[in-house]
């Protein structure tokens, strides 16, 4: 193989190393490098929000009374709990005392629990 | 001969980095059970996800992964939400990043199903992902965003939410009592209607016994409002977190105000123009909230 030959081989070579880097490149710090655009097969139309946001009380939340008793109106007719009761709002909320997955610097591999304590007890919980 | 090695090895490394990397599962915690109606996870769009991730990485101290182009972020190392780039309409002016949610669902297909026949619209399609499970992005009848997902290592379940957790997420409606109706038949909700409040045509989604979403009326003034879900982040001070954002250059749309659960509350939007609602968790405050 000639000096030329061997010079674009590497190069390629080198090429397709940097390839493999290029979708998983991540800090800790936020300050990502976004390298492509390959949300996860997605690809929605108009996935934008028309509209206006105004000072005003309407958009605030309202969450229901965390004392373990509905709302008035109707109560909710599902669950087996002993207390059959609306629990306090917490929609996306995180288990206590349970294993986290690690982090992963490299996201090519799915994450694994590690144990980790959680505080003891926690307000609001599954009763 | 060397083209030829050259040219295989450049699409070899074209297809790798076209193939994003799995999505991490929505738990590792084992034998969780799936909680169908609980939102589990929540996505930004936005057109600057650098600008985005900075603001949400102090606001919030989430740290980011990058999936291919699909940033993932993490609150104490929790996976809870993602974030994607497009670019903004250039013909659409009004067009505003934003963030959805998305409601555990026992079958995908059927939540489908239940979109259409009651007027939704589907957005992205049923995908099946590894680790992730199955999702999909449909419109409610309003136009309102929203994701479902069966997550095949099923969901976290139901405790108080950490600072820089989802804590509540919140759709507003132009008719709040048929918006329920469209998710019970989606998510298989109860709905319960807040009557003690002073607002009328509010409701509650709940399911398992857990309150998981609030559904609210916009008021008829408000026409430039349109439909749209709004998750809220917990802090551990809305006034600071205020003060923050603002800081950060976003903007708050929303003032805390002493009446408005005491000031514990409030909306900003993140400098990419994303609204996103914080709240600060008081036990006794929150007791016969309005």
């Amino acid at each position: 193989m000639n000096t030329s030959k061997l010079s674009f081989t590497l190069a390629a070579m080198l090429l397709f190393v940097l390839g493999m880097f290029t979708a998983c490149e991540s800090t800790d710090s936020g300050s990502t490098q976004v390298t492509t655009n390959n949300y996860y097969g997605v690809g929605f139309y108009d996935p934008w929000y028309h509209g206006d946001y105004h000072d005003d009380h309407d958009v605030i939340v309202t969450p229901p009374p965390s004392d373990g008793s509905p709302p008035s109106g109707n109560p909710p007719s599902s669950g087996n709990r002993p207390d059959n009761g609306l629990h306090p709002a917490h929609p996306i909320a995180s288990p206590p005392q349970v294993s986290r997955p690690s982090p992963r610097p490299t996201p090519s591999i799915p994450s694994t629990p590690r144990p980790a304590s959680r505080p003891a007890s926690r307000p609001g919980g599954r009763r | 001969m060397g083209i030829s090695v050259a040219a295989l090895l450049a699409a070899g490394s074209g297809l790798f980095a076209a193939d994003p990397p799995p999505l991490p599962p929505i738990t590792t915690v084992p034998d969780s059970p799936r909680l169908p109606g609980k939102f589990v996870w929540a996505d930004l769009v936005t057109d600057d996800i650098l600008t985005a991730q900075k603001f949400y990485s102090a606001m919030f101290g989430w740290k980011f992964y990058d999936y291919g182009g699909y940033i993932i972020g993490r609150n104490d190392d929790r996976p809870l939400c993602g974030m994607f780039q497009r670019l903004r309409p250039a013909d659409q002016p009004e067009a505003k990043p934003r963030w959805f949610g998305y409601l555990s669902v026992t079958s995908v297909g059927r939540a489908q199903r239940a979109v259409i026949k009651a007027g939704g619209r589907v957005l992205a399609e049923p995908k099946k992902m590894p680790d992730r499970g199955e999702q999909a992005v449909f419109a409610d009848a309003e136009g309102a965003m929203f994701g479902v997902v069966k997550s095949s290592s099923g969901d976290l379940e139901d405790f108080l939410a950490d600072p820089g957790d989802w804590i509540w997420i919140q759709l507003l409606s132009r008719d709040a009592k048929k918006a329920s109706e469209f998710y019970r038949a989606v998510g298989g909700y109860d709905i319960v209607e807040v009557t003690a409040t002073n607002r009328q045509s509010d409701y509650v989604l709940t399911s398992e016994g857990y309150a998981r979403a609030t559904v609210r009326t916009i008021r008829s003034a408000d026409t430039k409002v349109q439909p749209t879900w709004l998750p809220f982040v917990r802090v551990k001070s809305v006034t600071e977190s205020v003060a923050l954002a603002k800081q950060l250059g976003g903007k708050v749309l929303v003032e805390p105000r002493p009446d408005l659960l005491d000031g514990k509350v409030a909306v900003i939007a993140d400098p990419t123009g994303a609204a996103i609602g914080i709240l600060e968790w008081d036990e006794k405050l929150m007791k016969g909230s309005r």
